[in-house]
């Protein structure tokens, strides 16, 4: 960059900072309506080329001019000064996370992101009350900047839907190019793009809600309930996120108390201690399924089920017709390699099958499992290439039967069940998984503590967007009336 | 096995429905009971025949049918359909009811071929009362808007090919508004669900961050329109496109590598 052009920039924030009303870059004219934070914008859109030029007489209100093509950033904005903003907005967002690092939304905990609410919601509300004409006041609440913004952000959430996201461990970071990475395209909530987006997205959804609550008026209410609501959904759950605590604690039958639980980075202790009194796994009926011994796949059946194991049960599997002749849910081998029922520990399902095949004479019969900890699985071969199989049995549903203990000295008895969770202290409680490797047979569960206080808030929010969702579906389509287009100019129609 | 039944159910629901596309595209004056009569009689006679089909399976499985990719394609025939006679009997238009039936046939044929793994078992996180609401009125308000994508391409085909007609945007507008209405409390409830079953209301799961587009896409739409209802060309392209966002969110996902772990994605080794 040349001595000269830096010059000229620190001239013009110079001239900017020291309150002096600018004449248009371009022209030299002195239009009112390029004010102060209109720099920053001629700043970068320096050297686009002038299409049009005002009327002599009305340079002060470009508006009232006849121009057929209107220049960028002229006054009233439209879909172009949006697309502008938006497009800077995002390459600056992904130029700081190349060269800076992640923009740390999630690292304003209470009460900073209290602070930076207030302030969010009084900046917007003292705007559009004191400076109703303002020009950017007017065009944040325009269609023009809602469907910009929209759109931008729709870009910002479609990155994220075509990229693996680190945080959540779905898709596999590998298929990943360095560039993609380098500009947070793999961790887009943490991504200044996707802050700067958000805030813009806001900042219309709180422009245009506040605008139409002032003057208050009946007919607006389903249209403040849905803005207002959704602005308070995203706002909520974006700076609640810093407060949101996912903790893991694992517990083993018959050991300690827990008081203690971990998130990727610390340990924490919490007010609540947990004893596991007993863990329980209720399993479906194990699924009957043929290998391909060679391939080592499931060789599945199209178009129906795979049969789930009992005793008496007829099936076709492949060209095979199956006959279960005795099925027990929980068994062991005895010295002959038959399957006998127990209830003792480390059992397994075992089934005794006979298979039949239209091309052949004989049946194949025998024992088949799909073993356990303590007893191996069993597999009847039932040609060159294929074996039956009985598939491990899919939990149908786990839960720890739990005694939690207070920081006050309280104590309550509870299950906690996947879908199901306990609350206490104002955290909630999850069964989240077990020691898959032992099944049913697992002492151990692994519980999550959430902890998110912004939650009732979030809530609020989506009910108020769901009674905005009632009200139009009951409403159903409005084109806007003619006339009131007419009557409000505030969207910069001419 | 119910499954094995389903050529037979698919083959006289397509023929029914057939039918009734046939009947509702002969031309007709407003005299011909007998013809209208027996247009809807077999349209809806197909309702029932899948319905029944569906109630069948559901009380053989043990569980609402509507968690493999061919149990929810039914769902989407049925409410396709169903969707389209309603609509049909408010505005009277035939050309949508055909096509709507001769969507439903695609899905009944689609699943005929190509018929996904049909399973008795239910993971635990899905066995909750949230369940049925949030995916049988997520399957509705899908119904609705990729209706109304249809009706949006009707539009760009008239605004390229033949004469524009305002009321074929306002069907759409009917379709998208009570559609996107339907979608806002579908994502809502999956909110309200997930923070029951995994801890937190939105995890940006690929499933999720997919139905937000979509709703985003509508909800432009919405806005467009309302603003500036003279450009219906462009109004009519963002319709067309939306389907293609919403198909992504619905069958795409599965395909996709940031996808690779959803917890939505159901097929695979379950
Ligand atoms: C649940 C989501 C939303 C719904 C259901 C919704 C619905 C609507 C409806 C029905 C209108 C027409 C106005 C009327 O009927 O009186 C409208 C107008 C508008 N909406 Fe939304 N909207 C939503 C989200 C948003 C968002 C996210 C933004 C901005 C980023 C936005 C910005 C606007 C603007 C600027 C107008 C024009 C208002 C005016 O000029 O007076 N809306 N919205």
């Amino acid at each position: 960059m040349t001595a000269k052009a830096l010059r000229g920039i620190l001239l013009r924030w110079a001239k900017a900072f020291s309150g002096l009303k600018l004449c248009c870059i371009r022209c030299s004219a002195g239009h009112a309506d390029r004010q102060l934070w209109l720099i920053f914008v001629d700043f970068f859109t320096l050297g686009r080329p002038t299409v049009g030029v005002p009327q002599p007489g009305s340079p002060l209100e470009p508006q009232t001019t006849e121009l057929k093509t209107r220049r960028l950033f002229a006054q009233p904005w439209k879909y172009g000064e949006g697309f502008v903003l938006a497009g800077l907005l995002t390459t600056i967002g992904f130029s700081l996370e190349a060269f800076w690092g992640p923009s740390g939304l999630s690292q304003i905990a209470f009460p900073h992101n209290i602070y930076v609410g207030i302030f969010f919601l009084f900046f917007v509300g003292s705007a559009s009350l004191m400076f109703r004409k303002h020009p950017l006041v007017r065009w944040f609440g325009t269609v023009h900047a809602a469907l910009t913004s929209i759109a931008n952000f729709t870009f910002l959430v479609f990155v994220m839907a075509m990229f693996p996201q680190e945080n959540t461990a779905f898709g596999d970071m590998g298929t990943v190019a360095p560039f993609f990475k380098a500009i947070g395209a793999t961790r887009m909530t943490e991504n200044w793009a996707f802050l700067f987006g958000l805030l813009y997205f806001m900042l219309c959804l709180a422009f245009v809600a506040f605008k139409r609550t002032v003057p208050f008026k009946a007919k607006n209410i389903g249209f403040i309930i849905t803005h207002f609501g959704l602005l308070i959904t995203f706002f909520a759950s974006a700076l609640g996120s810093a407060d949101l605590k996912r903790l893991i604690m694992e517990v083993e039958e018959g050991g300690q108390i827990n008081w203690h639980a971990h998130d990727m980075q610390m340990v924490y202790e919490l007010p609540i201690g947990v004893e596991l009194i007993d863990f329980k796994v209720d399993e479906f009926l194990p699924k009957i399924s043929i290998v391909d011994v060679h391939a080592m796949k499931l060789v599945l059946q199209e178009g129906s089920a795979l049969p789930m194991a009992k005793t008496g049960l007829k099936a076709e599997l492949l060209d095979w017709q199956l006959e279960v002749v005795e099925f027990h849910p929980e068994a062991k081998r005895d010295s002959l390699g038959n399957f006998v029922p127990t209830d003792e520990y480390g059992n397994a399902p075992a089934a005794y099958v006979r298979a039949y095949h239209a091309g052949r004479a004989d049946a194949r019969e025998g024992w088949i499992s799909c073993g356990s900890i303590q007893e191996d699985p069993q597999a009847l071969r039932l040609d060159f290439d294929h074996s039956l199989l009985l598939l491990t049995p899919e939990p149908e549903k786990f839960s720890s039967e739990v005694v939690l203990y207070g920081f006050d000295g309280s104590s309550t008895r509870e299950t906690v069940e996947v879908n199901w969770p306990v609350e206490l202290f104002g955290w909630k409680i999850y069964q989240l998984s077990y020691d898959a490797d032992m099944g049913k047979w697992s002492r151990s569960s692994v519980l999550e503590f959430v902890r998110d206080p912004w939650q009732p808030v979030v809530y609020f929010g989506l009910f108020l967007v769901l009674a905005g969702a009632i009200e139009m579906f009951w409403l159903g389509q409005r084109i806007r009336p003619k006339e009131e287009q007419e009557a409000d100019p505030a969207d910069g129609k001419p | 096995m119910i499954w094995l039944n389903f050529p037979i159910i698919a083959l006289l629901a397509g023929l029914l429905w057939t039918t009734g596309i046939v009947l509702n595209l002969v031309p007709r004056n407003d005299g011909a009971r007998a013809l209208r009569l027996s247009a809807d009689a077999v349209v809806l006679l197909g309702i029932g025949v899948l319905g029944s089909f569906i109630v069948a399976l559901w009380l053989h499985l043990e569980r609402p049918p509507l968690r493999t990719m061919g149990e929810t394609r039914l769902w989407y025939s049925l409410f396709l359909t169903t969707i389209g006679f309603l609509t049909y009997l408010r505005w009277r238009y035939r050309w949508f009811l055909a096509l709507s039936l001769g969507m439903a046939i695609i899905f009944l044929v689609v699943n005929y071929l190509n018929p996904d793994t049909y399973d008795k078992t239910l993971m635990p996180a899905l066995q909750s009362p949230w369940f049925i609401p949030h995916v049988s009125i997520m399957l509705l308000s899908y119904a609705l808007v990729a209706a109304s994508s249809i009706v949006g391409a009707k539009a760009l085909y008239q605004t390229y090919f033949g004469q524009y007609e305002a009321d074929t945007l306002k069907l759409a507008d009917n379709l998208v508004y009570i559609g996107f209405a339907f979608l806002t409390i579908g994502v809502s409830f999956g909110a309200l669900w997930a923070k029951e079953a995994w801890g937190h209301y939105w995890t940006w799961d690929p499933k999720e961050t997919w139905a937000l587009l979509t709703w985003i896409s509508y909800l432009s739409y919405i806005h467009f329109r309302w603003f500036q209802p003279e450009k219906h060309r462009l109004q009519a392209w963002i319709l067309f496109l939306a389907f293609f966002i919403l198909l992504m969110a619905w069958f795409g996902i599965n395909y996709l590598p940031s996808a690779q772990s959803s917890v939505h994605v159901y097929s695979g080794n379950m």
